[in-house]
């Protein structure tokens, strides 16, 4: 579950390196109510230096795309670049997400309106100048209004190889890499952040654990949001978010499915400031040694 | 044979609720995640079997008009699935025919099956409509002001549910581990594994897991 986003590896043949260009965006049939359109943030690279690739997905309006974990319904998104060969992809990167609470109380974590899916791309140190090659992705979603609709799309970007890395996109990835989730340290740092600490209460027979998050402020937010992205291994419950003053105090219970290995449960913290800056860090949780199960509750 | 295994999976309970009061004594002073007492653990092999949660009872209509109330099939293993016809989820669940393998299988083993269908804009017409084109042999329940949605716990479509025959939960979550549907392999059932499980008079294996598919449509003014 964890490995949600893969990338690929795809041995470009030269058969292969001559394909058709498609045109990204078509991918979609029209009438869909999303888009999803692969760039990178460079026409022309040089060998050995990273360049960025994202997926962009347009989404039309009402429509929400889910996060890498969609909360209590959905499916997460998910993108597999395949790469030319002695080409490495980094981590795809997700921008914070949004929640958004349905009728029942049910919790889904994910994306309106745009966003892009973002991983960094390191081309081999022997890339020839001149040499033209392809990066693939492809996208799958789940897209809900009232209804949900499966999506999917396998998209294409032409590239080529340059003395000299020609950029491309630039403002469309900047603005993309702007709402990247950043290290507490550098929200220290930043002058948002003055402490934060996870404590945690074990469940019974290490079941899992209540774990209590104490968010101390530099800068008081307007809002604060919990998104868990727990594997297979690892339910939650709904986190509570309590404000007072300049702290904030998260607690959550994180039980034992059964399935797979329990050790962390990553989370995501965001913080919206009154003047509409939006920021936030992961938290990693340390599940409690243990096999036990706990019995189903609501 | 049984009463001894109940009273020995008691022992073990009431050993590690001992076990787990003294780490919560150790723990208080941590001001980190409890993965640092790991010395601390019991040895222990297979999961420890915790109580488990009384299924909630209900009365609800199914697409011919019959009351069916479950505490009616006390002493039956009983599967609820929650439902919903528009769910590309369910959709495809239906199309390679998960559910009605699933049903009619254990409907040689005395397994009551009910599907639930809580989406608040649907009536008793449409449920019936949806039985009658899919072909289902079992009962469609309309929950379609979601109490019973609520009771649970339902929160997508599908979102599963194994009653044993002493009225508690043994499972609850998804119908299997492929949410994407396309596992070529690999693919556990985890509603025929509990129900192997409370059928053979042995501890679930894996009683919990989060379910997928769309959010249940609970009405717009719900909780």
């Amino acid at each position: 579950m964890r490995g949600r986003w893969r990338v690929g590896l795809w041995l470009l043949t030269a058969a292969a390196a001559g394909f058709a260009f498609a045109p990204a965006a078509r991918a979609a049939a029209s009438g869909e109510p999303v888009q999803a359109e692969l760039l990178a943030d460079a026409s022309a690279v040089a060998a050995g230096q990273p360049f960025k690739v994202g997926v962009l997905f347009r989404i039309a309006p009402e429509w929400h795309i889910y996060w890498k974990y969609p909360g209590d319904a959905g499916l997460a998104t998910e993108v597999e670049f395949e790469l030319p060969q002695g080409f490495v992809a980094g981590e795809l990167q997700w921008p914070l997400p949004q929640s958004f609470v349905q009728p029942g109380d049910i919790a889904g974590y994910g994306y309106t309106g745009e966003v892009m899916l973002t991983a960094e791309v390191t081309p081999p140190k022997d890339l020839p100048a001149g040499k033209e090659f392809a990066i693939r992705a492809k996208a799958s979603w789940l897209s809900c209004r009232n209804v949900c609709r499966p999506g999917r799309a396998e998209l294409t970007a032409k590239l080529s190889a340059a003395a000299q890395r020609a950029p491309a996109n630039e403002a469309l990835f900047r603005e993309w890499a702007a709402r990247l989730p950043r290290t507490d340290k550098e929200w220290t740092a930043a002058g948002r952040l003055h402490s934060v600490a996870a404590t945690a209460e074990p469940l019974p027979a290490g079941a899992g654990a209540k774990f209590l998050i104490a968010i101390t402020w530099e800068k008081k937010p307007a809002k604060v949001e919990f998104f868990p992205a727990p594997t297979e291994a690892v339910l939650t419950d709904k986190p509570s978010v309590n404000a007072s003053g300049n702290r904030t105090e998260i607690a959550m219970t994180a039980r034992r499915s059964g399935v797979g290995a329990a050790d962390g449960l990553e989370c995501l913290v965001v913080f919206t400031l009154p003047d509409g800056e939006r920021g936030g860090f992961p938290v990693r949780l340390q599940m409690p040694a243990g096999n036990a199960v706990a019995p189903p509750t609501t | 044979m049984r009463t001894l295994r109940v009273a020995a999976a008691a022992a073990v309970v009431v050993a590690a609720l001992g076990i787990y009061g003294l780490r919560a004594q150790a723990q208080n002073s941590t001001d980190v995640a409890p993965g640092a007492n790991r010395n601390h653990l019991p040895a222990v092999s297979g999961a420890i079997a915790l109580p488990l949660r009384p299924a909630p009872d209900f009365t609800l209509t199914d697409q011919k008009g019959n009351a069916v109330k479950l505490s009616d099939f006390q002493g039956k293993v009983v599967v609820l699935e929650w439902t919903n016809p528009d769910c590309p989820f369910v959709q495809r669940h239906y199309k390679a025919g998960t559910m009605a393998r699933l049903a009619k299988a254990y409907a040689d083993k005395g397994v009551v099956w009910l599907a639930i269908n809580t989406t608040y804009y649907m009536d008793r017409q449409k449920d019936a409509a949806w039985a009658e084109k899919q072909r289902i042999a079992y009962p469609v329940l309309g929950d379609h002001d979601g109490k019973v949605a609520k009771a649970y716990g339902a929160k997508t479509s599908p979102h599963m549910f194994v009653i044993d025959a002493k009225g508690n939960i043994a499972y609850q979550g998804a119908i299997d581990n492929d949410a994407g549907g396309e596992k070529k392999e690999g693919v556990v059932n985890y509603v025929a594994q509990a129900l192997d499980a409370v059928l053979a008079g042995k501890p679930v294996a894996v009683t919990e897991t989060k379910s997928y598919g769309c959010s249940v449509k609970y009405p717009p003014e719900a909780p």
